[in-house]
């Protein structure tokens, strides 16, 4: 922008510095003398000693001093020209001869030695200053008090000096107010207090104090605010308001940028904002104060023009320069000046200069965090775009900030902002937007009168019937008559006559709400929802369509509302038929559809509903709701409407409350409810490994045939992972399943069946390990149906779960015995000894063992045939099999945890089991026996039994089972019940390996149960080998049969 | 049993402004789910009749005050003894009928309806009508059958809330009046 | 005596606004509606740093050239906001608080009456004729 009248003399803002000028270089042709002005002046750092240099031509003519008059005549006499300071002599040098290399030398000494000149001068010329103040009294030189003590103080910022400038200028401050004020000179006190103000708070932010700037700045504005001055000027004064708050605004902002930390209460925004709000006065002032006629001419000569072309002095009025009375000496050329003040005023850009300040104000307040200041001043800065006729620029801030007032529901300014919008919508012809800002205008949000909403409403349905509307009121009629214009031309144009509009982030004046009936329906049952319509503008208004879209698009074609209305019948039947809606009452619009087979298991959601208004044949306009209805303020009215304990007004059966509705806007399609029934038929608990059959019934009761009927079944999913690896599933029994059998058999066709007709399939499952499992048998039909006279396919599926336990069949117990049924601990090498198995049923069910065989280790063998002897027999619960195998380990080496006996495995089934039913084998590792080297094996060769009186002939067996000679001393005990003969005590010695037998010849006495003679076996070599071991081996007593009598034929038969 | 131990001067304290808040909170439902004002007024009358008839009981046990020989002792009982005792406040006796049969209770202030507002859609609501209720339970449970009503109420803008007591008849003992 | 009284529910919704009744009622929507920004800060400050959790009032918000506004949060986050003439300097700060007690004490009011649904605006009579005497009269 141009320089204005308002703005301080750039002299004012620049930083006062020593003024230097240097005359006769040639900085033009001359090589040297160019790098001598080079030296001075460029790269002047701020460290370097504060000179403003100059060259001025050698033949310069330096301006006289003006005279200094003493008398009050000149008020305040500071003027600037250009950017020379005329009441300062300059300080000048004459350079000559130059030498390059000493020059460069001397250069800082040179610079110094100006500084020092300059300072000096200066203080000289503060001291000359000062001492006129001497000759000065305050009643009769008030005006030149000021004028020193301004000088005092820029002379001290010349010399750097701040801190007695800024006490100097303080006091100026407040001399200038001191004075006395009249109309005529209150603008060249107000221009000066406000040049002395500018220096102060400048000052201050300088000092880092910005507390005292804005301190100073407010008392400023405090003592000035009134002083308003002449009434037919007063936009003026606040023209003069708004640059003050502005220049201090740009201070603050300066100092900021230096370093200084503003807050969200106290930065530079405020003072743009109050600017911007002055510069409004200013407007409003203007406006009615400059409204001349278009026949009053612009006074001739120019009241305003000055010889010089500016002014002498600062503040006055160009027609009465240097004139010290407040009595006006020529009223009529004060009418006159005052005339071209205010037409030239007229000429005034104001917006432009409210829109600036504004913006200024924007970014400082985005800057410190304050978003609604942002807004309102964005609100403000639109308002003045539409003043300013700029209706595109003034559209785009109101419409941006909208949608803050609206998140937060502060209703009446966003009506008030929405007004705006309409009128520049309006002015500009735009449709779009006129229709959408009318759409919000009637709604329930505005806080518009109902005469206001009528005027509205008349004229969007004449847009709608492709009319012009009524102009908006309070608009400017030149822009009117260009709208009609418009207008006109827009009604003339064919094309581009649908506009659909996404009303979700607004609150228009209908509201919609979709629900389906349910949240999820049956493929076989058609499925429904209604949208509901309210409307809550003044009169009822009339939609011509209303379409429903589906994420499935094939069912869009079912959900279409239209009724061919002309343009004309828009106005007229407007309560009846249902596409009128009547204002505050909830509309209802019923549709239903038939679901796809393909969207079984899924949702159908509706993505949008759309409302025509108006038709084809004038101008459409469709409103667009996202999803299934709902605004921007109907998420909190459902929420407030949901705690309400408002009593609802008993409505008619066919209405719904409003309140009431929640919006459903997606429905779950699920299959067809099945007509079958599935059984399960089995024998719990299953035992591990055997081939446990499950009996699956199923009955169709449809009413028709059912095809491709499939059968899933095994173990439910997502058990764990060990039981699936141990369970297996086949439909055929007959073959033992094996680990590679899956868990689940899944999509067995079984045919199809006929309503009523029955089948049953058999399913066999092996479970390896014991526990509870859930099966799971899952039937899928197909069956075709008709819904609203349309035939569908649907699936459907059935399943039934259950849960079997598997239990162990049997428990088998293994222990290791002596040939005379003894527990050992330990088998002896090469001595015979018993395994025994006991195999107790722990099953429910009565077991048939088929057969048992018993796999021996190769470190073991079997003394005689490994028959089986549980063969065939039937176990019930509780019962037990034995069996018992005599076997022999050679001798082994030491054998860390024993020698591996073997295995025993036991074929088994269900006794009720059918003979297809494979036999299951049981595999039962036998456990691990220790193996222990004796060096003596005794066995005895008896009969069963003794008679008394009859020999007993019995031979021990000792077998050396040593590498080495065996000593062996042996006794024989005698025993009361026997006499014997043999050998009583013998010592033997046995060589290696062989057998030594023993004979003797025992002669019962007595009969009974009786104690043999104890053989006593000592081995000489083995001392710790005990007899007990050794006897182990052979029995200890024996059954003697008392002496037979001999029988005669007839005590037989008596017996 | 516990209850004669306590009896006597020590009421238990309970904040004021629950209670306040607990029976607007049920007339209020009682104004969502009854189509109209006279409904919501029947049904406080009911319950406050089947408070009524409990109450009597402890009020009894608790001030100790023996059979009323007259009307104008039962209105002095109600007024400076039970009201003060359950509500805390003690209306006035006033406007007696000439043939001592009928009198008015007059509350300036009614712990029922503090912070209460009408909204302009309840004209006809009998806001403390369960006071009412109790009144003609307590009473009919000590053979009086009375009639009890608001004919001035400080919701509705009146200056004070009057009740209005009616003397109709002594009931006998073998005919109960019955719970409704 | 105030030009403004406002109530602002917790999501920053006016649930009350009352301001004198010949000045441009806009501006003091504004008003209100920009001081705003300070009450969030100002909030959003006190949680942070450990002050007195209970001093629920805000001061001064921000001046302007002709106006003061003050601030008051409960514990609700339920704000009340006052808008007062710059040139009434005999109003001081104790006396502003003690308008804000009385508000606050109304408000409580309002909400106990079981007619009111907490989150609509304000109609309470009562409420109206206690903002009323605290607002400038003008003839």
């Amino acid at each position: 922008m141009s320089p204005t009248q308002w703005d301080f003399p750039v002299e004012l803002c620049c930083r006062p510095m020593a003024f230097v000028t240097l005359t006769g270089l040639d900085v033009v042709y001359n090589a040297v003398h160019r790098a001598v002005w080079d030296a001075f002046c460029a790269n002047r750092r701020a460290d370097r000693v504060p000179i403003s240099f100059k060259v001025l031509p050698g033949d310069h003519e330096y301006p006289k001093c003006r005279p200094k008059v003493m008398t009050p005549l000149s008020l305040l006499g500071f003027y600037f020209q250009g950017s020379k300071i005329l009441f300062l002599k300059t300080v000048w040098f004459n350079v000559t001869l130059i030498f390059e290399c000493w020059f460069f030398l001397i250069f800082n000494r040179l610079e110094n030695a100006f500084y020092e000149h300059a300072q000096t001068y200066y203080y000289t010329e503060i001291r000359r200053v000062k001492s006129h103040k001497e000759f000065l009294n305050k009643t009769t030189h008030q005006l030149l008090f000021v004028r020193h003590q301004f000088k005092i103080a820029f002379f001290s910022e010349l010399k750097q000096d701040t801190q007695n400038a800024l006490k100097n200028y303080r006091t100026a401050y407040n001399l200038v107010h001191e004075l006395r004020a009249h109309e005529t000179n209150i603008l060249e006190i107000k221009t000066m207090a406000g040049f002395i103000n500018y220096k102060i708070c400048r000052l201050c932010f300088q000092h880092n104090t910005p507390l005292d700037a804005i301190a100073q700045f407010r008392k400023h504005i405090d003592l000035c605010k009134k002083k308003i001055g002449s009434a037919e000027l007063s936009f003026e004064h606040a023209a003069w308001m708004s640059k003050q708050f502005q220049a201090f605004g740009d201070l603050f902002d300066e100092a900021i940028k230096l370093g200084l930390t503003a807050i969200q209460t106290q930065n530079p925004g405020f003072y743009y904002q109050q600017a911007a709000y002055y510069a409004q006065e200013r407007k409003q002032l203007a406006k009615a104060l400059c409204n001349h006629e278009a026949s009053v001419m612009y006074p001739n000569p120019d009241p305003l023009e000055t010889q010089t072309g500016v002014l002498d002095f600062y503040g006055q009025r160009s027609w009465r320069q240097g004139i010290l009375s407040f009595d006006l000496s020529d009223p009529e050329k004060e009418k006159v000046g005052i005339l071209a003040i205010q037409l030239k005023e007229r000429n005034v850009v104001h917006s432009e200069i409210i829109i600036t300040l504004l913006s200024n104000a924007v970014a400082q307040f985005k800057k410190y965090k304050c978003p609604r200041m942002k807004s309102h001043l964005m609100v403000q800065m639109g308002e003045e775009y539409y003043y300013a006729k700029d209706y595109t620029k003034a559209l785009k801030l109101l419409d941006y900030v909208m949608c803050d007032y609206r998140s937060e529901g502060w209703w009446t300014l966003l009506t008030s902002i929405l007004t705006t919008a309409l009128k520049c919508s309006y002015l500009m012809a735009q449709l779009k937007d006129y229709i959408t800002y009318s759409l919000e205008l009637l709604g329930r949000a505005s806080t518009l009168k109902d005469d206001q909403k009528s005027r509205i409403e008349k004229n969007l349905i004449n847009v709608l019937m492709n009319e012009s509307p009524d102009p908006e009121p309070d608009c400017d009629i030149l822009a009117v008559k260009t709208a009609q214009k418009l207008w006109s031309d827009r009604v003339s144009l064919a094309g581009s006559n649908i506009f659909t509009i996404g009303v979700q982030d607004f609150v228009p004046f209908v509201q919609c709400k979709a629900k389906f009936h349910a949240p999820s329906f049956h493929v076989d049952v058609p499925v429904q929802f209604d949208v509901y319509l309210k409307a809550d503008c003044p009169h009822p208004i009339r939609f011509s369509k209303l379409c429903v879209s589906f994420n499935n698009q094939e069912y869009n074609q079912f959900c279409v509302i239209e009724e061919a209305s002309k343009a004309s019948e828009v106005l007229e039947n407007l309560t009846q038929g249902k596409m009128c809606l009547v204002p505050g009452k909830t509309r209802k619009l019923s549709f239903k559809f038939v679901a796809k087979t393909e969207d079984v298991g899924k949702k159908i959601e509706i993505t949008s509903v759309d409302l025509a208004l108006g038709n084809e044949t004038g101008r459409c306009v469709v409103l667009n709701w996202q999803g299934g209805g709902g605004d921007a303020a109907s998420s909190q009215e459902a929420l407030q409407a949901a705690r309400s304990f408002k009593r609802r007004p008993k409505l008619p059966d066919s209405e719904v409350h409003w309140d009431s509705i929640i919006i459903q806007a997606s429905t779950m399609i699920i299959s067809r409810v099945p007509n079958i029934s599935v059984h399960l038929h089995h024998e719990p608990p299953a035992l591990t490994n055997e081939m446990y059959c499950l009996v699956v019934t199923v009955q169709s009761h449809e009413k028709t045939q059912i095809r491709d009927v499939k059968l899933t079944a095994g173990l439910k999913p997502g058990q764990d992972a060990n039981l699936t690896q141990k369970t297996h599933v086949t439909l055929h029994g007959s073959e033992l399943c094996d680990e590679s059998y899956p868990a689940l058999l899944t999509d067995i066709p079984v045919g199809d069946l006929q309503p009523g007709e029955q089948l049953e399939k058999m399913m066999y499952v092996r479970c390896g390990t014991v526990g509870s499992r859930m099966f799971l048998v899952y039937v899928s039909y197909l069956i075709n149906t008709t819904v609203e006279e349309k035939e569908i396919v649907c699936k459907c599926h059935k399943d039934e779960t259950v849960t079997i336990e598997t239990v162990f069949p049997f428990d088998v117990a293994v222990k290791f015995v002596s040939t005379k049924f003894e527990h050992l601990e330990r088998v002896y090498a090469d001595i015979p000894f018993l395994l025994m198995t006991d195999l107790l049923s722990a099953s429910p069910w009565a077991l048939t063992i088929v057969s048992s065989e018993l796999q021996l280790a190769p470190s073991m063998t079997a003394s005689d045939q490994l028959e089986s002897q549980v063969d065939k027999v039937v176990l019930q619960t509780g019962e037990s099999a034995s069996e018992c195998f005599c076997l022999r380990c050679p001798s082994v080496g030491n054998v860390e945890g024993g020698v591996a006996t073997g295995h025993y495995i036991i074929s088994w089934k269900r006794a009720s089991a059918m003979d297809d039913i494979p036999v299951i084998s049981t595999v039962i590792t036998l456990p691990h026996v220790i193996v222990e080297n004796i060096p003596l094996h005794v066995n005895a060769e008896l009969p069963s039994f003794g008679r008394v009186r009859e020999s007993l002939p019995v031979k021990y067996h000792l077998q050396n089972k040593t590498h080495l000679v065996q000593d062996v001393e042996i006794s024989v005990e005698p025993s009361d019940a026997f006499m014997f003969s043999g050998l009583k005590q013998i010592r033997l010695r046995i060589l290696p390996g062989t057998e030594q037998e023993m004979l003797y010849n025992f002669y019962p006495l007595m009969a009974g149960y009786q104690q043999l003679p104890s053989l006593s076996i000592h081995l000489l070599r083995f001392p710790n080998f005990t007899n007990q071991l050794l006897k182990r081996f052979i029995p200890t007593s024996i059954f003697v049969k008392p002496q037979g009598r001999l029988m005669d034929d007839t005590s037989i038969a008596a017996a | 049993m516990s209850r004669q131990a306590n009896r006597g001067t020590e009421s238990k304290k309970m904040s004021s402004e629950l209670f306040t808040l607990t029976y607007g909170a049920l007339v209020t439902q009682l104004c969502k789910d009854y189509e109209n004002d006279e409904d919501v007024n029947k049904q406080l009358d009911k319950m406050g009749y089947n408070i009524g008839v409990r109450l009597i009981e402890d009020f009894l046990a608790r001030s100790n005050v023996g059979r009323c020989h007259d009307f104008r002792e039962t209105a002095d009982v109600i007024a400076k003894v039970a009201f003060k005792m359950y509500l805390g406040i003690t209306p006035s006796i006033t406007n007696w009928s000439p043939a001592g049969d009928e009198f008015s209770l007059i509350l300036e202030n009614n712990p029922l309806v503090d912070f209460v507002e009408l909204p302009d859609n309840h004209s006809s609501l009998i806001y403390s009508n369960l006071l009412c209720g109790v009144l003609r339970g307590a009473l009919e449970m000590v053979q009086m059958a009375v009639e009890a009503k608001f004919v001035q109420d400080t919701l509705k803008g009146d200056g004070v809330t009057e009740i209005r007591m009616r003397f109709i008849r002594r009931i006998e003992d073998n005919l109960p009046a019955g719970e409704e | 005596m105030a030009v403004c009284i406002a109530v602002i529910a917790k999501e920053n919704y006016p649930l009350y606004i009352r301001s004198a009744p010949t000045e441009n009622e806009l501006k003091f929507h504004y008003m209100v509606h920009t001081s705003l920004d300070v009450v969030d800060e100002k909030i959003s400050a006190m949680g942070k740093a450990l002050v007195d959790q209970r001093e629920l009032y805000l001061g001064l918000l921000y001046p302007t050239e002709d106006y003061k506004v003050y601030g008051y949060v409960t514990n609700s986050k339920v704000k009340f906001v006052m808008v007062v003439d710059s040139s009434n300097t005999a109003l001081r700060d104790n006396e502003i608080r003690s308008m804000f007690r009385k508000l606050h004490n109304s408000y409580t009011d309002v909400m106990c009456n079981p007619f009111y649904n907490p989150g609509d605006r304000i109609q309470s009579r009562a409420f109206d004729n206690m903002v009323m005497s605290m607002m400038v009269q003008v003839c």
